[in-house]
């Protein structure tokens, strides 16, 4: 087994798609924690089924994996656009239009008239308020600490959109939470530094 | 960049829950089971604001429980007080808790395994008011079992009560509760609870008690009683300034119910120390208000005073009369021998009546009083007018359909009740409004009986409650057989059990 701890993911999926099973089972150990948060924080009931069409899905569009610059950045751009799909099937409406549209718009909560108890729920309640283009964005970037280019790659626009996107997030972020301490505690002019922070404390 | 996740998910028992089952689908292998210390999962019943409850089987009692996991934020000293407080007590209508312990970070408590649902998919099977009430009092009872070992619940809801296939209810989700420390049983505020159910002083984050309790569970019998919450308002400060004004909803209900309406009133209300001192006398007025031991006489009688005779019971007999129901008839057709007015006028009334039935169903009795208000001319539809003015809880709307009601009915034709002029009911109700009931009732019973004081009359004896009294009106509303038999040919009187 610990060979197959040393092996890239590169090679655990060319493994896989040639038909070794454990390579596969490998590789899903690996991910499966952060595409399991990755749908979790957004949809309630349908979480099992959608990691197993992402992972499904990135067997069958290996051929996509050629250009993709590393395995988890092809993982996520899957993940997202199952989500995507997901929402847009549920409110047969394909022209939701996620920079608008935010969780708390797509999903009925029966939580919203229960208070946030913890700092953590009140933060994943400001999240979810923001537009689904942002909120992806900075979980992506905070929480996966996936790179520029590498969420540029997986949202599929320019890098120069990522970085105003993060910044219209953390702005929306802390117009939220200003009302909550200790999370709302002043970000000072870096947003950037007041992000990372609020990462590792909740 | 290094990844800066957290270091355990969220919730670990249901990720791993659906790792297990993800892999197995990928890779087609049969799932396997995941196991919180000696519990093997089996399925997950449900999720709320606590944590998420699977069942589970114990391999070393051979049995199923239910196993709740909290999230990995749950702080393990709060859980473990949660899940000693409900082990404290037992009583058939709280459920029991096994354990309690830690698994991967997360806490999880051990209770009894409850087949059936909660509350809420109780009530949304048609049941008898008599048997909601029974529900009630059990639960009530559970919940007076945790007040008298000094807990307090905070999260009354029908969510949180579970009902066994054979219709026991159990309380549960102590969830938030939180042994009293103070001797007179008042807690920390520290937020919690759901914002219908809460107490005004929970949601403005004061300190919360029994009382507050009483006040949730109030809200749920009331709704449970009605099909609707007592108050409106969705946000914090809406919901607030209801409560605090005591703007209870008018709703139409079931005369047997209106007794336990009047009794959750109390403790519906803004002041703690305004409600019933605990569950207890709670409860006994609950179950008295079924009134097992009143003669079945009087019993019609307080039916009919607490729908205010000619409030609910005359609107329900007009409205749900056949003639409401049908289609006005052709002029030519042979006229109802039982209504002495002209043939257009019943084709009126019938319109008339269609369309304040809508309105009351719908529970509009202000903008039914409205309606009425220019177009009530027959009796019935003056008196269907103030029974949706005692609906609405619009004096104004009370004091001009009476009026209409004495004048319409000053001896002008020898088959309407004979009404006196001069029936002292504006000095009746001064002396009731001063409190004095017992000179009110004298002065109405004075007088020649109508049916306006038969309505002050019934106010009266109802918040008396004196069985001499209660006789003395029998009597009263005896002699005004006339009036009785004439909203009888409107329609059916509504039966009073």
């Amino acid at each position: 087994m610990s060979e197959r701890a040393a092996q890239s993911d590169a090679s655990l999926f060319e493994a896989w798609r040639a038909g070794d099973a454990s390579a596969g089972e490998a590789l899903f150990e690996r991910h499966f924690d952060a595409i399991y948060r990755f749908f979790d924080a957004k949809i309630r009931a349908d979480v099992a089924d959608l990691v197993q069409r992402t992972f499904l899905g990135c067997v069958e569009s290996r051929e996509r994996f050629r250009g993709a610059s590393s395995f988890r950045v092809f993982l996520f751009a899957i993940a997202r656009h199952e989500l995507y799909q997901y929402f847009r099937a549920k409110r047969r409406d394909a022209a939701l239009d996620f920079g608008v549209s935010s969780i708390a718009d797509l999903t009925p909560s029966p939580s919203t008239l229960a208070r946030a108890r913890s700092e953590r729920e009140c933060l994943q309640q400001a999240l979810r308020a923001l537009p689904l283009e942002q909120q992806l964005a900075v979980e992506l970037h905070y929480w996966e600490g996936l790179s520029g280019p590498e969420l540029a790659a997986i949202l599929e626009v320019p890098e120069g959109t990522v970085r105003s996107r993060l910044r219209r997030a953390l702005e929306g972020l802390r117009d939220r939470l200003a009302q909550t301490p200790p999370l709302g505690a002043p970000p000072g002019a870096d947003l950037e530094a007041w992000a990372r922070a609020l990462a590792t404390r909740v | 960049m290094t990844p800066t996740g957290r270091a355990h998910p969220p919730d670990p028992v249901e990720s791993a829950r659906v790792r297990e089952e993800t892999r197995a689908r990928l890779f087609g292998q049969p799932v396997r089971r995941v196991f919180v210390d000696r519990f093997q999962v089996l399925r997950r019943l449900g999720s709320g604001a606590t944590g998420v409850v699977y069942s589970a089987y114990d391999p070393r009692l051979d049995r199923e429980v239910a196993i709740k996991v909290l999230g990995a934020g749950a702080s393990a000293d709060a859980v473990l007080a949660e899940a000693r407080a409900q082990a404290r007590l037992s009583h058939p209508n709280v459920l029991s808790v096994f354990e309690v312990g830690h698994a991967e970070g997360a806490p999880f408590i051990v209770s009894e395994l409850v087949r059936g649902g909660s509350l809420r998919g109780w009530l949304a099977v048609r049941r008898r008011a008599v048997e909601i009430l029974h529900m009630l009092l059990a639960i009530g009872r559970g919940l007076a079992a945790g007040h008298a070992a000094g807990l307090v619940h905070r999260d009354i809801k029908p969510e949180n009560v579970l009902v066994r296939a054979d219709g026991r209810p159990l309380l549960c989700d102590f969830g938030l509760a939180r042994s009293t420390a103070s001797a007179d049983g008042w807690t920390e505020p520290g937020g919690a609870g759901t914002l219908r159910y809460m107490a005004p002083e929970q949601i403005i984050g004061a300190a919360v008690g029994p009382a507050s309790d009483q006040f949730s569970f109030a809200v749920m019998a009331f709704e449970s009683l009605t099909g609707s919450l007592p108050f409106e308002g969705d946000r914090d400060a809406d919901l607030l300034s209801s409560i605090r004004a005591g703007r209870i909803r008018g709703v139409a209900v079931a005369p047997e119910v209106r007794p336990a309406l009047a009794v959750l009133r109390r403790a519906l209300a803004d002041d703690p120390g305004a409600r019933y001192p605990g569950m207890g006398s709670l409860l006994a007025a609950l179950s008295s208000g079924a009134a097992r031991r009143w003669p079945r006489r009087a019993l019609a009688v307080v039916a009919a005073l607490t729908a205010g005779a000619l409030g609910a019971g005359v609107v329900l007999a007009y409205l749900e009369s056949p003639r409401a129901r049908e289609r006005p008839p052709a002029p030519s057709s042979a006229s109802h021998a039982s209504v002495s007015a002209a043939p257009e006028a019943e084709d009126q009334e019938a319109t008339l009546a269609r369309e304040t039935l809508a309105f009351t169903r719908a529970g509009r009795f202000d903008d039914c009083a409205t309606f009425l208000s220019t177009r009530a001319k027959t009796d019935a539809m003056i008196a269907t007018w103030i029974g949706c003015a005692r609906g609405a809880h619009d004096p104004a709307h009370l004091e001009a359909a009476c009026a209409a009601w004495n004048s319409a009915s000053r001896g002008q034709t020898p088959d309407r009740t004979p009404e006196l002029c001069g029936v002292p009911l504006p000095a009746a109700r001064q002396r009731y409004r001063d409190g004095d009931l017992r000179g009110c009732v004298e002065l109405i019973l004075a007088h020649p009986p109508t049916s306006m004081g038969f309505v002050q009359l019934s106010r009266c004896a109802s918040e008396l409650r004196d069985p001499v009294i209660y006789r003395r009106v029998c009597q009263y509303s005896e002699s005004m057989k006339p009036l009785a038999e004439r909203t009888a040919r409107c329609g059916r009187i509504v039966e009073l059990r």
